[in-house]
């Protein structure tokens, strides 16, 4: 009785831990007033504010574009890493490979950041171009550093897939290409959604990588935010986390339904 | 082998698009970074020179003066003590938080698990943000302290390194968990009850037993954890005050504010050797060892 | 018949540094069924997997009804192959799987006949919508077999076809495989680590050992005259006994007594297999211990089996295991443990063993 008593109080201490901040945000987004820390009274002001604030919104939709885009590249070349890594023999340079393809997992973004913006100066310097950094080089950059995410979701999941099963499927009369579109990509598929999701959610909630490849007109919605927030409060910026956490959460739980191979 | 041609694309792809976008980067920063730093835009001299026939013009000034500097290195070292202390914290909560979870029966075990890792598919920087709101003057946590009574007037708990430590711990716990749910997961429960009836008491199973099976888990998690908490900018810049420099800030100042081109990639280059290359290298050895003793 | 329908010849294959088969040759017969017997790591699944051409080896030919398929493709090759796992496609339901080999070149019409007459032939009718997850072991080893054998092939390969059943299960499918092998006249080579399966599948099976056959024979021949020391153990229970040349006769000093062998032998010292059950055990008091081909010892060990005792019988430094049939009501030939007992054979059980 006492060790489940302590289980559960761990439990449900931790729990509280990870979501009191996230109920306190939502809380104040409800708040009237405009000093933030003051509660005033229930209200929907912000969120009103927030929808006719046309900086916020233009921002959102920016992000949005650049995370679909980006998640949609990087998947396309993250399923061909996790593919090559599992299924293929022979990959020249094999070490540099894996180098490439797991080294932005663990760079800190900063130095990605840095490195992405010193190149497209670099590139303008010698072709002409980019001729300023915008939306297209936010794209580039996100898509480098999303691929490894979902390649390693993708290398886990055909580590696990049984290759027999591509044998059979061989066995039974279909060539490689065949094989791949009719037994493998639509046995990840699941996996392969997943990794989309991950991408995306990602670039969306990139600010630092942006911050340094963003450039005129590419304002992304962690930017805006960031120079609101940086100083002070901004009884918007709650309603927006309000709104923002609870859309996440949802492409969350989505994951999870996906990739099912956390579960076991 | 026929029809095999889309193995060629599949490899050669990725690999063109990180080569050009991931590897050449890299590599521009350690040009600029062993480049004379000069005014002017771009605010460096070329490393090939041709004027007078062909010069080579490369320099490790830029190495030598922030290793030379306490105010770099000063703040690569408060970086490291940082991430030290998040990862231990992380550790402290997280380790007790995974075994619970994963010594759970499996259906509750799955939706504590998403419980936990949700928080991390939120924003970022809202989270963050919402620490902001939290220990403000007169945000909730002063409030609890004085109706308690245990202060008279409303704590600084902001703009300060304890409330960095607060905000990573916070931000980067999930981080800790999922990797050591994942080895705690795998091991046999039987084994602690084994411990048990070979007569060691619950300090002592968790010491001889628990702790030491469970130490990939640990050490997997706490590189999840240091590495990016080491170039982490974002929460000293909104938690933290003047009181401590950390490493990331001052690669973003010497780079947007002193435009020191060269000195920020000398930086930067030197985060990538000192972090990132240790794990990128074991991880290579580690995957050649395992498809060695695959067949 | 056709004795060369499949041929193996000179196949070896290396993984590495390591050689997983040796100049491997076999020849196979037109509805022959045939099992590759061997314990892990003996080159009997490589061998197969050679076969349905997903390794290619390193040298060597595979020939199938006079072609030679060594460098098709497996999508080329007029064989197919059941695995071990069934590796059924999970995206797919049971009529999807089945009529997954024949999808490309019939019409719809002729798909939905086709799956119906392969699943009436396994009496899996009922199943043709389910999920590959809803199926029981049974069923599932079923629709992988329908899955191969709607392709009519003029060969199937079967890696343990048997080995993820439970044990009840097994005997019923292993008579119902022999059946339909008979029914369809295919050529059946299947892979097995379990002897009593390989027995009574195989109409011919091969031993395998570290990447080499030991000997290729019918189930009967390899139990009763097995060549090698290796398989004499493997098959069966056998008590080995070693011999050497001692004058006229043969003696071995494990046992203490001279044995008569009605063969001339190569070898002054050499190996000789006594199968349990050709030993005949009687009381002490019946029958005196003549010198040759018999032995007296004592019950060490007994274990009742139904239709059978086992006893361990010792004898000097040897233990030696006999079966006993239990013909009779009364416990006539029910000996105690501890007690004294003379075993004996005739010569003709004795079998020489070459290696």
């Amino acid at each position: 009785m006492k060790s489940s008593l302590i289980k559960s109080t761990v439990i449900f201490l931790g729990l509280f831990f990870l979501y009191f901040p996230i109920l306190v945000l939502i809380f104040y987004s409800f708040n009237e007033n405009k000093r933030v820390m003051v509660w005033k009274g229930f209200s929907l002001r912000w969120y009103n504010e927030l929808f006719n604030n046309e900086q916020i919104i233009e921002a959102f939709i920016i992000s949005i574009k650049i995370a679909a885009l980006s998640a949609t590249f990087a998947t396309i070349l993250g399923v061909m890493i996790g593919y090559s890594l599992v299924r293929i023999r022979k990959i020249p340079f094999k070490s540099f490979y894996i180098f490439l393809s797991s080294t932005p997992l663990v760079l800190p973004e900063l130095i990605l950041g840095l490195s992405m913006l010193l190149f497209f100066i670099s590139l303008n310097n010698v072709i002409g171009f980019p001729s300023s950094r915008g939306q297209l080089t936010i794209f580039i950059s996100h898509v480098t550093f999303c691929i490894a995410f979902v390649a390693i979701i993708i290398q886990a999941r055909l580590t696990d897939f049984n290759k027999n099963i591509e044998e059979a499927a061989m066995d039974l009369g279909y060539n490689y290409t065949k094989v791949l579109y009719k037994i493998t990509l639509p046995i990840i598929l699941p996996s392969i959604i997943a990794g989309w999701l991950l991408a995306f959610t990602i670039s969306l909630d990139d600010l630092v990588v942006a911050s340094f490849t963003t450039g005129p007109g590419a304002n992304t919605l962690p930017i805006v935010v960031f120079s609101k927030v940086r100083l002070g409060l901004s009884p918007e910026v709650n309603a927006l986390s309000a709104i923002l956490m609870f859309a996440l959460i949802i492409i969350g739980l989505f994951y999870f339904y996906f990739n099912k191979k956390f579960k076991h | 082998m026929k029809n095999k041609l889309f193995e060629k694309y599949f490899v050669f792809s990725p690999y063109f698009w990180l080569v050009l976008f991931f590897f050449i980067p890299l590599a521009i920063i350690f040009k600029i970074s062993i480049s004379v730093s000069e005014w002017g835009m771009p605010p460096y001299q070329d490393i090939f020179l041709f004027d007078n026939g062909f010069k080579i013009n490369t320099t490790f000034e830029n190495y030598v003066y922030i290793f030379s500097d306490y105010y770099y290195i000063g703040s690569f070292v408060n970086s490291l003590i940082l991430a030290l202390i998040s990862t231990f914290f992380c550790l402290l909560i997280g380790f007790p938080l995974a075994f619970y979870i994963a010594t759970s029966n499996i259906r509750l075990r799955n939706i504590l698990l998403v419980l936990v890792v949700i928080p991390f598919w939120s924003s970022f920087l809202l989270r963050v943000y919402a620490w902001k709101i939290i220990l403000q003057n007169n945000g909730i946590l002063n409030v609890i302290l004085l109706n308690l009574g245990i202060t008279s007037e409303p704590l600084q708990l902001l703009y300060n390194q304890y409330a960095v430590i607060m905000g990573i711990v916070y931000t980067y716990l999930p981080l800790m968990i999922l990797p050591l749910y994942g080895y705690l997961n795998k091991f046999d429960l039987n084994l602690i009850e084994a411990s048990k009836d070979l007569g060691l008491n619950r300090i002592k199973t968790f010491f001889k037993v628990i702790l030491p099976l469970s130490v990939p888990g640990i050490v997997a998690g706490s590189l999840l954890v240091f590495i990016p908490v080491v170039g982490e900018f974002i929460i000293p810049e909104m938690l933290g005050g003047s009181d401590r420099l950390y490493y990331g800030k001052i690669l973003w100042e010497e780079f947007f504010v002193n435009r020191n081109w060269p000195g920020a990639s000398a930086l930067a280059f030197s985060g990538i050797i000192i972090l990132v290359l240790p794990i990128v290298i074991f991880q290579i050895l580690y995957s050649h060892w395992s498809q060695k003793n695959e067949i | 018949m056709d004795n060369n329908f499949l041929v193996i010849e000179n196949i070896s294959k290396s993984f590495g540094d390591n050689k997983v088969l040796e100049n491997i040759n076999l020849n196979i017969s037109k509805s022959e069924f045939f099992g590759l017997l061997g314990s892990s790591g003996s080159g009997k699944t490589t061998l197969l997997r050679i076969l349905g051409g997903f390794e290619k080896p390193d040298t060597g030919r595979v020939m199938l009804d006079g072609t030679d398929i060594t460098n098709l493709e497996p999508f080329e090759r007029p064989l197919n192959y059941m695995f071990q796992s069934y590796a059924l496609f999970p995206h797919l339901n049971v009529f999807n799987n089945l009529a997954f080999g024949i999808k490309e070149n019939f019409t719809q019409k002729e798909i939905e006949i086709n799956v119906r007459n392969i699943a009436e032939l396994l009496s899996i009718e009922h199943l043709l919508n389910r999920r590959i997850k809803q199926l029981s072991g049974g069923e599932q080893q079923r629709v992988a077999l329908g899955r191969c054998l709607i392709k009519k092939p003029k060969l199937l390969l079967l890696d343990e076809p048997l080995a993820a059943l439970d044990k009840k299960l097994r005997s019923k499918t292993q008579l119902e495989l022999t059946t339909l092998q008979k029914k369809l006249k295919i050529t059946f080579v299947f892979v097995t680590h379990d002897q009593e399966e390989a027995m009574s599948l195989s109409d011919r099976m091969a031993i395998m050992k570290n990447g080499l056959i030991l000997e290729c024979s019918s189930p009967e021949e390899i139990y009763e005259n097995p060549k090698s020391l290796y398989t004499a153990n493997f098959i069966g229970i056998a008590n080995i006994i070693e011999i050497y040349k001692k004058g006229e006769n043969f003696y071995s000093d494990d046992l203490g007594i001279n044995f008569k062998l009605n063969k001339e032998l190569k070898n002054t010292k050499t190996n000789i297999l006594l199968r349990p059950e050709k030993i005949k055990i009687q009381s002490i008091n019946n029958l005196k211990t003549s010198s040759f081909n018999s032995f007296s010892g004592e019950i060490l060990e007994k274990s009742y089996l139904g239709s059978f005792t086992r006893y361990e019988i010792k004898i000097k430094n040897m233990i030696i295991s006999v079966l006993d049939q239990n013909f009779n009501s009364n416990s006539n030939y029910n000996f105690p443990k501890g007690e004294k007992v003379i075993c004996s054979w005739e010569s003709e059980s004795i079998k020489v063993l070459e290696d």
